[in-house]
This record gives structure tokens, C-alpha cells and sequence, in this order.
């Protein structure tokens, strides 16, 4: 978990205003205490997102970067400038003994062997998330972290965004009071197609589509929201329906391109999760709701809605506000007494930086100041193992349960 | 039929329409293009927190220096020759200004002369870096943005092999490959008017500006859609609105910008022409190799 005073993050409880960073405090970010030389897996539409945060950190450079195309290796010479291109981790890795971290953005079923290779290089690692596309390879990755004392960090990134923090440390105060019942979507529209023009470099740019390898919506989009109320709540689920279909590109794929899915947890309260590539209404969110009010998260931004017989709070004299239709939403803004005082409140709302910065500063940190990683490998195999279960039970067509086998690490 | 998508971007809408024999691979293409336009957009939006063009605000003045993307860089080295050459009439670091006229929100103070100084956007080729001399400092990339996120969109169709397109953002930038099947060129209509210019555009690009009034906080007044740089008033006579053609649809939007906030023709670079809107609705064409229009 971030610690909460790396950043002026937390507040006492529900009854206190809300503290969150701002972004003078972040243009006066503390530099890291040493440099850090990167190797970076991976250079296609993630590594390419990567390499653009990374250009924001200083002391962070990277040294050298791998990837099976040749064309994305190409497109990456002139983004990693000064960075070394190679066709695989491991010529990579003997390039480079003096890589500090690697950071892995391939496809994720092809996670497990740059993991390993640079865990056993002795390689600080942050991998993205699902941490693979089977259980057996979630394991491994969690295996080779635990055995290498090396820092490893999975990027489920709702654990590492300051806006999530303050509303999990809502939630977690009772503001909400007793959850009730959750709901999260990701809507877009988009074929999910990459252009290739040569069949062999379209299957494997395609392997979002290739039913053999991919973990589809529920894996792609999925499992960084379920990863939400999983940290939230301090649970998983125990249960899980899921169905869908191809509904809007009907152009012979065999991979869902909508689902809908429930997740059950133990205490019987249920998620309801759903992704199209149809349409782009509402976009991704996620939404709990308890028997006091509602929170609503939205990656850049949040919001608490009240019952109306909910406790008034002395700080909500300061609150933002925000109107969607018949419903009041207090902005979740960082260090809001603060910023109200200097009347400059609404330049709180909305997050300064990418949810990605946020997941690789993190892990910066934790690589040189021995911080602890907001995403363990554990908690990245147990998240990807409920995004299976999820894709599992949409092939099946059928419920299936969630034990605390599946979600072990052995 | 031809295949046609689009995404909102920059303030407005960007449209690709697409020819050619398969569809589930101009479809592909196509979505890798506007994924790029939007890409470029969350980099460069003046109006967003995250924005990379944030960023470098936040630490202007800090001495700290960011390394970016490619696209970014060089939009900035264009975007410094493009202030040179227009004499200062188009200018990449207007949101102080913009600011303290309540274009972004409340109205602000008068911004110091030395944050719009051009010479205080530093670029470091070697390490592909940038940084703002001193703060308060800040980018307004609106004059050029729109048509180097059109010339990205159409490098990426190109390297997947479309040829036939059209590309615009919210119709006031347009980019054309290759002309439709049977035809010589995309004509394109400037305005709703009678009489008003019709372009004939193939693997080149166009930018139309206009002064149209905008309107700042009731504090600040209304301003004119384009700034004046060298003077920080809105520009509201003179030239209504210019229209410049050329390969480039970032130099065709920046030129465009700059003509309309007072920038002499003859300054136009060789390979641009141009159109020049006067005040009494008719058009000019500037001194061009080439007719401009049919």
C-alpha cells in the first residue's frame, strides 16, 4: 500500500476535509534519491504510453528497449533516444547488466518470460496487468518475484492513483456506511483491429482478438476494475456469471466484443461489470454504493454523493460540486480546506498526471528508497485470477465459483 | 462506399474518410489513426490537467527539463520557425495571455512580457528535451495543433498502405491523400457562401482561420477568436479570415493563424499559397506559384 505520507494523501475519517495532493506540490515533487536506468519490454501502444511518462521523471533513464517487430523497434529509436533497441529480453538483459528495472509491456501472454529473465538477472520489475493469461503463469511471475528479493510491482493502477486513495479512505471510514451493491463499465468504441498487412504480423499484433491467447474484455479492461474493489472492500470474490457475445464487429471474430458479468462477494453484495466495444457511452467507471451515499470513480476524477439522510459534515461547506442529471456530486479534490481558503478549490478537480505516472513513481520510490509497492505480485495473481474465472465462466456460459485455491499462489 | 470515423479531439470533431478494397483493413488503419490524433491530444491539450503541455507550465521556471515524444518536438521546433518567419504574428506561448483574458477560466493578471518570449521555450535536440525558461510561461499550441495531429493521422495511413483519404478536424484543417476513384482531386468548399472558394485538393493540405468573435468572462470582454501577439488585443478587422494550402497541414494551420493576426503575405513561404478573406467578404489570392483555387 502507498504510504500515506509520501504524499499529502489522507484524512482521519469521513468527519475530516478532504487532503489530497495538488499541483504545486507535485511540480515540487521530491527528486529520486538515486538514479534509475530502465530497460523497457515492449514498444508498442503501452510501451509508447511508458515511454511518455518516463520522460517526465528525470533521474529515470532509459537504456534500452526490446521488441519482436521490427517496425515498432524501429518507431521506438526515435522515442528512446539515446536507447539501445534488441529483439528479445534476454540479448537485452546481456547488453545491459547495468539495467537497474525492467519494465514489461508486452502482450500479456507473453508476460511470464521477461519477468523471469530479468527477476533472475537480478532486475527490479514492474509488469503490467493481468500478470498473464493463465494461472499457471501468474504463479510463476508471483514465484520468480517472491524468490528474488527484488522489488516487483504490478501495474493494477486504481493502487496507486491518489484520487482512489482519498475515496478508499472514504469508503473505508464508512461514508458510504454498509456497501450495498457496485457497478463498474468500460465503454468504447473501437474494433480492437491493428493494422498489419502481413497475415504473421497481424496475429501477432491482433492477440487482443486471438482466442487462443487472449483474456479478452474481462482481462484487458477488466481486471484493472475488479482490482478496484478488491482493495477496497479487502476482499475478492467468491462467485462469478458472466456472458456476452460478438455484438457490434461482426467481422468473423470469435472473442466477445460485449460482456456482462457478476461478480458475488462473500457478505452477498455483487458487482455488476460491463465492457463493449460498441459504444463509448459514459466511457469507464466504477461506482460503489452503500446505505449512506455513493462514490463514483473515474481515473482522472472522483465523486461522493450523499442519501439526503446522510450526517452533514462541517467540511462540505467547502465542497465542489458537481451535477449529473437529479444527482449531487462532491468533487473529491486534493487538499480541499487548503485550497478553498486561498479560494482556488476548483484548480483540486482532476488528477495532474496519468494514472500510469502515478503506478511508476511509485515504483521508482520503492526501487530507491525501499518503499513498499502499491501492487504486490500476490495481489497482481489474485486479481489476474478473478479476471479469469470472469473469462472463464463467459466461455463456459455457465456461473462459476471463485475459491481461495484459485486465488493462492500455489 | 467510402468507410468513414471520427473522434472528438482538440475541441472539436476530427473525421477520416477512407477508400479502398477492404474494409476490416481501412477500418483498422483508420481507428490506429485517430488513436494517434487522440494520443496527441491528451500530450498537447491546453485545457487538461495531465496534458504533457501541463506539465512543462507546472514546471516552468524550475530548470527541470522533460523529455518528449518526437511529435511534440518537433511541433515545438516548427512551432519556434513558423514565430520567427511570421515575424511574431504567430506565437506558440500565448496562455498567459489567454488566461488573463479569461479564455481559461477566470480572468487573470496581466502577464509579464518576459513570459512571452519565444526565446524562453528551450529545446535540447540532442536529448530530445524541453523546458520553460521562467515561470508563468505556458504553451498554446491551438494555431498549429490540429493540422500536426491531421499530418500524424496521415503518416500512419500511409505506412498502412491507404492511399485514398481525406482527413480533417473540425473542417477547418484538411489533409488529402489520393483523390477518390475517377476523380482528380477532394473539392472542398470554403464557407456556405455564394460565391465562396472551392479548393481542389490531392497529397496536399489545407487551413482555414477566421476572426470570429469568442467571448472571455464578462470581466474581461469578448475577444476575438485570433490574438494579435504583438499587440495582445484580439483581432477584429483587417482580415476576416485567410485560407493557405500547402503539404503540410501544420504549416497550412499555423500560416492561417498568423495571416489572420495581421502577418504581411509576402512573408508566406515559397511553398504555401494562400487566400485572403477582406473586409467586405470577397477574397485574394496572395502571390502564388500556383493558382490556389478553381
Amino acid at each position: 500500500m502507498t504510504s500515506p505520507d509520501r504524499r499529502t494523501l489522507l484524512m482521519a475519517g469521513a468527519g475530516t476535509a478532504a487532503s489530497l495532493l495538488q499541483p504545486e506540490l507535485l511540480a515540487a515533487r521530491k527528486p529520486l534519491r538515486a538514479p534509475v536506468r530502465i530497460g523497457l519490454v515492449g514498444v508498442g501502444r503501452q510501451g509508447r504510453a511508458m515511454l511518455a511518462e518516463l520522460g517526465k521523471f528525470e533521474e529515470v533513464t532509459v537504456v534500452a528497449y526490446c521488441d519482436t517487430d521490427e517496425r515498432r523497434l524501429s518507431s521506438a529509436a526515435r522515442r528512446a533516444r539515446g536507447a539501445q533497441g534488441h529483439p528479445d529480453a534476454a540479448s537485452m538483459l546481456a547488453a545491459h547488466p547495468d539495467i537497474d528495472a525492467v519494465l514489461v509491456a508486452t502482450p500479456t501472454h507473453l508476460h511470464r518470460q521477461p519477468c523471469e529473465e530479468a527477476l533472475a538477472a537480478g532486475k527490479h520489475v514492474y509488469c503490467e496487468a493481468p500478470l498473464a493469461h493463465s494461472v499457471t503463469d501468474a504463479r510463476a511471475i508471483a514465484a520468480a518475484a517472491a524468490s528474488s528479493g527484488k522489488v516487483f510491482q504490478t501495474g493494477l493502477q486504481g493502487r496507486a492513483n491518489p484520487v482512489y486513495g482519498l475515496a478508499r479512505s472514504f469508503v473505508r471510514s464508512g461514508a458510504i456506511r454498509d456497501m450495498v451493491t457496485m457497478r463498474a463499465q468500460t465503454n468504447e468504441k473501437n474494433s480492437w483491429q491493428t493494422p498489419a498487412s502481413d497475415p504473421a504480423r497481424s496475429k501477432a499484433l491482433n492477440w487482443r482478438l486471438d482466442s487462443e491467447v487472449t483474456l479478452g474484455l474481462p482481462g484487458e479492461v477488466g481486471a484493472q476494475q475488479f482490482d478496484v474493489f478488491h482493495w477496497f472492500r479487502g476482499d475478492y470474490p467468491v462467485k462469478v456469471e458472466a456472458e456476452g457475445g460478438v455484438l457490434a464487429w461482426r467481422d468473423g471474430r470469435t472473442v466477445a466484443d460485449t460482456v456482462h458479468a457478476r461478480l458475488t462477494f462473500k457478505d452477498g453484495a455483487a458487482l455488476d461489470w460491463s465492457a463493449t466495444l460498441g459504444n463509448s457511452y459514459e466511457g469507464t467507471h466504477e461506482v460503489m454504493m452503500g446505505t449512506m451515499g455513493a462514490v463514483k470513480l473515474a481515473w482522472s476524477h472522483g465523486w461522493l454523493f450523499k442519501e439526503a439522510d446522510a450526517p452533514t459534515q462541517g467540511w462540505e461547506v467547502y465542497a465542489n460540486r458537481q451535477q449529473f442529471h437529479n444527482d449531487e456530486g462532491i468533487t473529491l479534490i486534493a487538499e480541499a480546506t487548503k485550497l478553498a481558503s486561498q479560494g482556488k478549490l476548483k484548480e483540486g478537480v482532476g488528477l495532474p498526471n496519468r494514472p500510469l505516472w502515478y503506478a511508476l513513481d511509485d515504483f521508482f520510490k520503492a526501487v530507491t528508497e525501499g518503499d513498499a509497492v502499491p501492487c504486490s505480485a500476490e495481489e497482481g495473481l489474485r486479481a489476474t485470477a478473478v479476471a479469469i474465472k470472469v473469462q472463464e465462466s463467459l466461455l463456459a456460459g455457465e456461473p462459476l465459483a471463485i475459491t481461495e485455491a484459485d486465488l493462492a499462489s500455489k | 462506399m467510402p468507410l468513414r470515423l471520427a473522434c472528438p479531439a482538440m475541441g472539436t470533431r476530427f473525421e477520416l474518410v477512407l477508400a479502398g478494397q477492404r474494409e476490416e483493413h481501412l477500418r483498422a488503419a483508420g481507428e490506429a489513426a485517430l488513436e494517434e490524433v487522440r494520443t496527441l491530444h491528451g500530450l498537447w491539450n491546453a485545457f487538461a490537467k495531465d496534458s504533457l503541455v501541463a506539465h512543462l507550465a507546472r514546471l516552468a521556471g524550475s530548470g527541470a527539463w522533460t523529455r518528449v515524444d518526437p511529435e511534440t518536438f518537433e511541433l515545438l521546433e516548427l512551432s519556434r520557425s513558423v514565430h520567427a518567419a511570421s515575424e511574431g504574428a504567430f506565437h506558440p506561448l500565448l496562455a498567459p495571455l489567454l488566461e488573463s483574458l479569461g479564455l481559461r477560466g477566470e480572468a487573470g493578471p496581466d502577464p509579464e512580457a518576459a513570459t512571452l518570449d519565444v526565446e524562453g521555450l528551450e529545446l535540447d535536440g540532442d536529448r530530445q528535451a524541453v523546458r520553460l525558461a521562467r515561470a508563468g510561461m505556458g504553451l498554446d499550441l491551438g494555431g498549429i495543433a490540429k493540422g500536426a495531429a491531421l499530418d500524424a493521422a496521415a503518416a500512419i495511413l500511409e505506412e498502412e498502405d491507404v492511399r485514398c483519404a481525406l482527413l480533417h478536424g473540425g473542417t477547418s484543417t484538411v489533409l488529402a491523400l489520393e483523390p477518390p476513384p475517377g476523380r482528380s482531386s477532394w473539392r472542398v468548399v470554403v464557407g456556405s457562401q455564394p460565391g465562396a472558394p472551392v479548393l481542389e485538393l490531392a497529397r496536399s493540405a489545407m487551413s482555414v482561420s477566421a476572426a470570429r468573435a469568442r467571448v472571455g468572462t464578462p470581466e474581461a470582454g469578448a475577444h476575438a477568436h485570433v490574438l494579435d501577439p504583438r499587440t495582445g488585443q484580439g483581432v477584429e478587422s483587417g482580415r476576416p479570415a485567410a485560407v493557405v494550402r500547402g503539404a503540410s497541414a501544420a504549416l497550412c494551420d499555423a500560416w492561417s493563424t498568423a495571416l489572420v493576426a495581421g502577418a504581411a503575405p509576402a512573408l508566406l513561404p515559397n511553398d504555401l499559397d494562400a487566400l485572403l478573406q477582406e473586409p467586405d467578404g470577397s477574397w485574394s489570392a496572395s502571390a502564388a506559384p500556383t493558382p490556389l483555387c478553381s
